[in-house]
């Protein structure tokens, strides 16, 4: 069986390092972690180029919003009107509140919209749930 | 003595009394047409009151002095003339000189008509007839030339300016009909007791409208100002409700000019820009270099009021100086009036200024709130995650020390969470987009206890009728679940009862009224205990973090409502009025209330 591709995208190392952890702790040996620190990074990843080259696709995307460079509404925007990508599950995992993020986040086309929660539990729920979704069997073939 | 001498009696005391005005004016305005005014009548008037006591046939100085007065009668209506052409340019240039000419030719022939023909029942010289209507009609023609541009200059609305000068034109006009009477009745046959008393009544009467004319007294003043009245008193009601210089030039300046006998009028700042103007030809500059303090005439027609902080320029007529004197203490009190309106409306505007800058440094005060509480999250994430991790993590053996170490920092932890929440939520207070809509507290108030009711259990919250208001959703939301949390944590044991009631104030207000029958709140921490990070004495930090009623204080002020603490022994109280433009429907008492 193929694994279960996780990418991560957060510029803070050690929010990365939780949610790495919670998920891990969730998916077991079937899931593989891929990090990018940055929105470039998180482009270059999606797209199998630059470091990531030859790599397919993650199945899922955790993505934090407020990155310097390019941050997380540019690559979600980019994802989501991309006919390849747009299919792949985005889950915005930030540390901020503000409606006028959330708004912009479900208008980008983001699945979920999640509030950095205080703590690992939270986030393993969190993992448990989209986890469960992506790794659903494929639908029969028409 | 007849009637007829009584009347010669009074009507030269009349003239006298006219030629005492005639010098008293001159002496306070020192004018050119002040000063013909002076000659005109005090030589009328002397002369009048002297021949009064000449003997009938005079002799020698006697002689003299008839010859005198009688020239200076005769002279009157020229000197008059005089007076006429400093006020208006004679429409003819020759005119003036003509005149003198005229005059001198006169006053020629009635010296020697006096000198050689003494007396009037003595036989006439042949050219009497001829002289007598030259005479006449010097005098009429010189009448009516200063009489017409005066009545007319009075014409339009009545004001005290303009009445005084159709009050001097009726003078003169019935001064030379009074004239025109005797010189018919001397060559008719008209019975000469009733035209004697008919002139000298008219001629009486010509100086008592001389005398209103050139010193009208306040009676007569208050009376011609009648009309002026109510629209100075709107003047000073458009005054005092301007909000801006330009709404106060508007608003005094046609009555500043009306006032002056002008037509046009400016007003200027203190810097010599135009604020305002009224009228056909109004002034546009002023010369910075003007010092004075008190209204003065810059030329014949242009009058120049300061103001404390400006100028009014008035172009008014060439009469005004010599018969407005009243009247500009009358626009000195309206130059008051407008000092205070325009100060008025600088401090309305350095307030709304001040007001603005408060504002603005509010906003920025928020934003920078928002900000750090934003910003303090994230390396809060990081010490929650680690904290668990810790404490889960196989690697680690704390022992019982490590643990309780651990412990405390996680309590810390989350208690820094709880506060930065808080204080996110305090900022967020007013900058919400939400609309208000209508809702209905009491099915508010009971989603609220049911959502409570898992971590509370022992709560009980009794909800009674309740008002409609029409306000944020949300905002309601927080501030009552801010108030039955506050009350469900702080009663001091678990099993408290709540009680939410409302009642109508007279005004038409709404208090809610939030009551638990917990511990209370001692009396010197009612007010204190809105305030920031304020919280009761003997909790730990674990007992909330002092902001909750902080922000139901803000939401319920944003409202324009009140929140204050009661007793409630036991318990305490919490009241909210809500004021009556936010009630949409007053609570639904049931049918046994």
């Amino acid at each position: 069986m193929t694994s279960l591709r996780i990418l991560i995208v957060e510029d803070n190392a050690d929010h990365r390092f939780l949610t790495r952890h919670a998920i891990e702790r969730v998916g077991g040996e079937v899931i593989e972690v891929v990090e990018a620190g940055d929105g470039a990074e998180a482009l270059d990843c999606v797209h199998g180029r630059g470091a990531f080259q030859g790599q397919s696709p993650p199945h899922l995307v955790f993505l934090d919003l407020r990155m310097p460079g390019v941050d997380g509404f540019e690559v979600l925007d980019q994802m989501k009107t991309d006919p390849q990508l747009h299919t792949i599950p985005v889950v915005v995992l930030t540390a901020s509140e503000r409606p006028e993020d959330v708004k912009m986040a479900y208008v980008k086309g983001t699945n979920s919209f999640v509030t950095k929660p205080d703590s690992p539990a939270a986030l393993e729920d969190v993992a448990t749930y989209w986890t469960e979704r992506v790794a659903l069997p494929e639908p029969p073939a028409a | 003595m007849d009637a007829v001498e009584v009347l010669r009696t009074l009507t030269a005391l009349a003239y006298a009394g006219v030629g005492v005005i005639g010098y008293r004016l001159w002496r306070r305005t020192r004018s050119q047409p002040a000063w013909w005014v002076a000659v005109a009548f005090g030589a009328l008037g002397i002369s009048v009151l002297v021949r009064r006591v000449l003997p009938a046939d005079p002799t020698g100085v006697a002689l003299a002095v008839d010859v005198l007065t009688v020239g200076a009668i005769v002279a009157f209506p020229y000197l008059l003339y005089r007076f006429g052409t400093t006020l208006h340019r004679p429409r003819f240039a020759w005119a003036p000189r003509a005149a003198a000419a005229v005059a001198a030719v006169v006053v020629a022939a009635t010296v020697v008509n006096t000198i050689f023909f003494p007396g009037a029942g003595d036989e006439q010289p042949g050219w009497w007839g001829a002289y007598l209507i030259v005479v006449l009609v010097y005098w009429t023609v010189l009448a009516v030339a200063v009489a017409l541009p005066l009545w007319r200059a009075g014409r339009g609305q009545p004001t005290p300016i303009s009445s005084r000068l159709r009050t001097l034109a009726l003078g003169a006009l019935a001064l030379s009909l009074a004239l025109l009477i005797a010189g018919l009745g001397a060559a008719g046959t008209i019975r000469q007791a009733v035209v004697g008393a008919v002139i000298q009544g008219i001629a009486l009467g010509s100086a008592g409208l001389f005398a209103v004319g050139f010193a009208p007294p306040p009676f007569v003043r208050a009376i011609w100002r009648g009309s002026e009245t109510w629209r100075l008193r709107e003047a000073e009601e458009g005054l005092m409700t301007a909000t801006t210089p330009r709404a106060v030039a508007d608003a005094l300046l046609p009555v500043f000019a009306r006032l002056l006998g002008g037509q046009s009028a400016s007003l200027f700042d203190r810097n010599g820009e135009l604020i305002g103007a009224y009228g056909p030809n109004p002034d546009t500059v002023v010369s910075p270099a003007w010092q004075f303090t008190e209204p003065r005439f810059l030329d014949d027609s242009r009058l120049a009021m300061p103001l404390r902080a400006g100028w009014v320029l008035v172009r008014t007529s060439p009469h005004t100086p010599l018969f407005g004197t009243e009247e500009l203490d009358v626009a000195s009190g309206l130059a008051n009036l407008i000092n205070l309106a325009l100060s008025r409306i600088d401090l309305h505007e350095q307030e709304r200024a001040a007001r603005l800058a408060l504002e603005r440094t509010n906003e920025e005060l928020q934003a920078l709130l928002y900000g750090i509480s934003h910003d303090l999250r994230n390396p809060l994430v990081t010490v929650l995650g680690f904290i668990e991790l810790l404490r889960d993590s196989r690697d680690v053996s704390l022992g019982s020390e490590g643990e309780d170490y651990v412990n405390r920092i996680d309590r810390s932890a989350h208690y820094m969470d709880e506060l930065i929440r808080d204080l996110l939520e305090l900022s967020r207070v007013g900058r919400t987009t939400e609309a208000p809509e209508v809702v209905d507290l009491v099915d508010l108030v009971g989603s609220i206890a049911d959502e409570m009711q898992p971590r509370h259990p022992a709560v009980g919250i009794e909800v009674d009728p309740l008002p409609m208001l029409t306000v944020e959703r949300s905002r309601a939301r927080q501030l009552f679940t801010n108030l039955l949390e506050n009350a469900a944590q702080h009663a001091g044991s678990g099993n408290v009862r709540i009680r939410v009631s409302s009642v109508r104030t007279p005004a038409g207000d709404v208090c809610v009224s939030v009551a638990d029958d917990g511990v209370g709140v001692p009396p010197d921490y009612r007010e204190r205990i809105f305030g920031l990070f304020e919280r009761l004495p003997g909790g730990e930090h674990g007992e909330g973090t002092g902001i909750g009623l902080a922000i139901c204080q803000r939401i319920v002020r944003q409202w324009g409502g009140t929140i204050r603490i009661r007793d409630a022994s036991p318990g305490a109280d919490v009241q909210i009025v809500f004021p009556a433009s936010l009630v949409r429907a007053p609570a639904v008492m049931k049918a046994d209330g």
